[in-house]
């Protein structure tokens, strides 16, 4: 699978298909400028579902209205100034935009160096979660906050 | 020049089913006042329904057509987008940034901003186009030098 078909069925799955558990993904931007960094996908949403009459109901009165995004990065090696910059972006973006968390999705097509994963799985910011994605061998790398561990079932869409 | 106009039958079903509704209502409140409420059987009371059908599918087709159908034109320069009897105007070079919007039950527009706030939605399934392809289209268009 190339970059591109994954970030189609990533989209499409946070759009319409397991991301809806999490979020109500609605708008989606493909290489995104923010803070000079070009993302190649960027989609944004909130935790506060729309539904049909009663679903509506309960999601409004139980449902927190927390602003979210997805971001992904298809990137050839992750280094950790490169992995800065990007961290550095999203949280000017997520500050502006007020959202509350958001995740990074690090797309390759093959694997990331051991020292790429470790930078990876130090990062602890709570509002992010962040993961390396390798379309060859299909494994997931994700920090260690609540938000990274949960993200593989949402981003696992190979198929 | 491409010219997009799908019928959209979900829109023409509701038309229909409004003046449906409202002709029938009017119908029985029109049999109570005339006829005492008796029910018209027979050549007369199919000849009533038949009038009723063919006077809501003229009435719902007038109001999807005058509402809801929507045309879509579109080339290399910019593009014509009329939804009833709303026509829109536009060159693909006075929008800055594409997205695909998803409105909900599957529907999706792709949106064209013109500055932070300001921006237009096509609706992509609304006219049966395929809205992951037809994105990547405008993305050209539009960032086109």
């Amino acid at each position: 699978m190339d970059t591109e078909d994954y970030l189609l069925k990533l989209e499409k799955n946070l759009m319409i298909g397991s991301g809806r558990w999490v979020a109500d993904f609605t708008e989606s931007f493909r290489e995104h400028e923010i803070e000079g960094v070009t993302f190649g996908m960027v989609v944004g949403g909130n935790t506060r579902g729309k539904g049909f009459l009663l679903s509506r109901l309960v999601n409004f009165f139980l449902l927190p209205n927390y602003l979210v995004a997805c971001f992904a990065y298809p990137a050839q090696e992750m280094k950790k100034k490169t992995l800065d910059r990007l961290l550095k972006a999203m949280e000017k973006y997520m500050e502006d935009n007020n959202l509350s968390w958001s995740w990074l999705v690090i797309p390759k097509e093959g694997p990331f160096s051991k020292e790429s994963k470790r930078v990876v799985e130090r990062i602890a910011q709570r509002e992010m979660g962040i993961a390396l994605v390798d379309l060859n061998s299909q494994e997931i790398t994700t920090n260690r906050s609540p938000l990274g561990r949960r993200l593989p079932r949402y981003i696992r869409c190979f198929r | 020049m491409r010219r997009v106009a799908p019928l959209q039958l979900t829109n023409l079903a509701k038309s229909f089913s409004l003046f449906f509704f409202v002709l029938t209502g009017l119908w029985l409140i029109l049999n109570l006042l005339l006829f005492g409420g008796r029910i018209l059987v027979g050549l007369a009371g199919w000849f009533f329904f038949l009038v009723d059908l063919a006077l809501s599918a003229y009435l719902g087709w007038r109001f999807y057509k005058s509402r809801y159908h929507t045309i879509f034109s579109y080339d290399e320069k910019g593009f014509e987008l009329q939804r009833g009897k709303e026509k829109l105007v536009a060159e693909w070079g006075h929008f800055s940034t594409v997205s695909l919007v998803h409105l909900g039950q599957g529907d999706f527009a792709v949106r064209l901003y013109k500055g932070q706030d300001d921006f237009l939605d096509i609706p992509a399934s609304g006219l049966k186009l395929d809205p992951w392809r037809f994105r990547f289209e405008a993305i050209g268009l539009v960032t086109k030098p």
